[in-house]
């Protein structure tokens, strides 16, 4: 290619382990050593009252796989992440080609306005749904002045408040690679399917679903991963009532300080979650 | 374009029109909620008036996790940007056989969920007396911002001609000083996108919060978190508003100089 990549020298090669030196060390420190010693910690007996003895056990694995409580949480995580993957996939779909066949600029406003919630975070959007569905909120006046209900109804800190905040916030994730397939497709595909004497509904089953089904995939694929993790949202829209399998980590670690339980309940979410990702990742390589 | 479209294209975009509403709409119930005159989290508000804005002027906490928000951002946007570009810099140029294991590293703490990450960190810092420093908060939203630094800095960087940089370097200019004085200048869109990124990761951050910030490190969106499970009262709106607002100046500044939906697409 050129010089400097071609031939490189011994001070081209210093300076390459030097510019990668200061990023690796923090996704080392940071991320991969943790995830060892996380690891570590889930082999770890647990005592009361002590945070770390060193004696090696399966103890943790086994109360969670003995315990129908753990797994009745990690079930009931699944299904809700499913269901907000298939919710997320059918609200998503529509905005890609929306997106992909309008015009470059409301293309370019439409995008950043799928970017900007992503952006905001997802305290200030959980407290949004808190005041739309809350006993005073805006569905509850609506339904109250409409004289469809007499007294306010419980919508949140519910299991469909939870589905619907999370599709919510983890929609911008389906629509991105959906739009990114979408984009990728030659659009003179479609038009000899139209010129071969396609309707466009045929055209659009046949073409250009198939030709989107990798962004279809990823996105999904990353809706999942994020949904069968979250914490924040569930734990503020569904309060005491649906927890996820993240809230157990969290109330093990830090309400009741068993690490070795925490750290266990941390591995499980990444086996499942690496499963996925794994899947993802073969999807990708598979086209 | 668009003289004669059918007219499922019509519907397609009312439905898209309702998607949009739904994406959109809690961030601006919450803006309008702010100025709520109400004790209450009623909405439509009854009247209107600018009190919970003054009651979050006076409020301590508040206040000071704001103030701790915008300065660990600008520390760890700092810190992501400066490591991330020089990452980004040794992949793009020096091509190596474990090039795609590197990326892969680099791009892991976007793939691995972040309560994951806080776990994991939290265990770490422990033990190494870190747990609730902003030293520990520093390093963990460094972490979560890298691969947002990385990725927009190997896109521009991927665009700039490496003969440019090339020539510097037989006209006598050192490693550094093509690097400084060519290639930054050239790339310095994609590397405010990246700070920008970097910034705004570390101030919408919860997740690292919840596990490794202390009572010395409560975080602007750890304080919201922690205040909105006991109390549902407009200063939440009020002080999501002005997190809101910081994030839209931030935005608007790097997009006069950046698209940063097109570097920010998945």
């Amino acid at each position: 290619m050129t010089a400097l990549s071609a031939a490189p020298t011994t001070r081209q090669r210093q300076a390459r382990a030097l510019a990668l030196a200061p990023a690796l060390a923090i996704t080392t420190g940071a991320l991969i050593l943790p995830a060892l010693v996380m690891v570590a910690y889930s082999l770890f007996a647990y005592v009361p009252g002590k945070i770390t003895d060193y004696t090696l056990t399966l103890g943790n694995y086994a109360r969670l796989f003995g315990d129908s409580f753990y797994l009745r949480v990690l079930a009931n995580t699944v299904e809700m992440s499913l269901i907000v993957t298939a919710l997320s996939l059918v609200l998503g779909f529509p905005v890609a080609l929306f997106l992909a066949r309008t015009t470059p600029r409301l293309r370019g406003l439409l995008a950043y306005l799928v970017f900007l919630p992503m952006m905001v975070g997802i305290v200030v959007r959980a407290y949004g749904w808190m005041v739309i569905l809350g006993r005073e909120g805006l569905v509850n006046s609506a339904l109250l002045k409409t004289g469809l209900i007499d007294a306010p109804i419980r919508l949140l800190f519910t299991r469909d408040a939870v589905v619907l905040g999370l599709t919510e916030v983890l929609l911008p994730f389906m629509i991105m690679p959906i739009l990114s397939a979408l984009e990728k497709i030659d659009p003179h595909v479609e038009e000899a399917a139209r010129a071969l004497g396609a309707s466009p509904a045929e055209t659009f089953w046949r073409v250009t679903l198939p030709l989107s089904l990798p962004g279809v995939v990823s996105g999904s694929l990353l809706v999942f991963s994020l949904s069968l993790t979250a914490y924040a949202l569930p734990a503020l829209l569904g309060g005491a009532r649906v927890k996820f399998i993240a809230a157990l980590a969290y109330d093990a670690m830090l309400v009741g300080y068993n690490w070795p339980l925490a750290a266990a309940i941390g591995v499980l979410m990444s086996a499942v979650a690496s499963a996925v990702i794994y899947l993802y990742l073969s999807a990708l390589r598979g086209r | 374009m668009g003289a004669r479209r059918h007219w499922i294209w019509w519907c397609l975009g009312l439905a898209v029109g309702l998607i949009y509403l739904f994406m959109i709409g809690p961030i601006m119930v919450v803006l309008i909620a702010a100025f709520s005159s109400g004790d209450t989290m009623e909405f439509p508000p009854a009247g209107w008036s600018l009190r919970w804005f003054a009651a979050l002027a006076g409020h301590a906490d508040f206040l000071a996790s704001f103030r701790l928000s915008l300065g660990l951002g600008l520390i760890a946007a700092a810190v992501a940007t400066v490591s991330g570009a020089l990452a980004a810099y040794g992949l793009v140029r020096y091509r190596r056989p474990c090039q795609a294991g590197i990326e892969t590293l680099l791009l892991a703490p976007l793939y691995v969920p972040r309560v994951l990450i806080a776990m994991a960190l939290l265990l770490v810092f422990a033990k190494l007396g870190l747990a609730g420093s902003l030293t520990g908060m520093i390093i963990g939203h460094a972490l979560i911002a890298l691969p947002f630094v990385v990725r927009t800095m190997s896109a521009s960087l991927a665009g700039v001609d490496p003969a440019v940089e090339e020539a510097a370097r037989c006209l006598g200019a050192t490693w550094r000083q093509a690097f400084v004085l060519v290639t930054l200048p050239l790339v310095r869109s994609g590397l405010a996108a990246g700070a920008v990124f970097a910034f705004i990761v570390s101030f919408t951050d919860v997740y690292l919060a919840l596990f490794i910030a202390g009572p010395e490190t409560i975080t602007l969106p750890l304080r919201i978190f922690t205040f909105m499970e006991w109390e549902q009262s407009p200063m939440v709106a009020a002080v999501s508003t002005a997190q809101v607002i910081v994030i839209l100046v931030v935005m608007a500044l790097a997009e006069k100089t950046v698209s940063l939906s097109s570097a920010g697409r998945i």
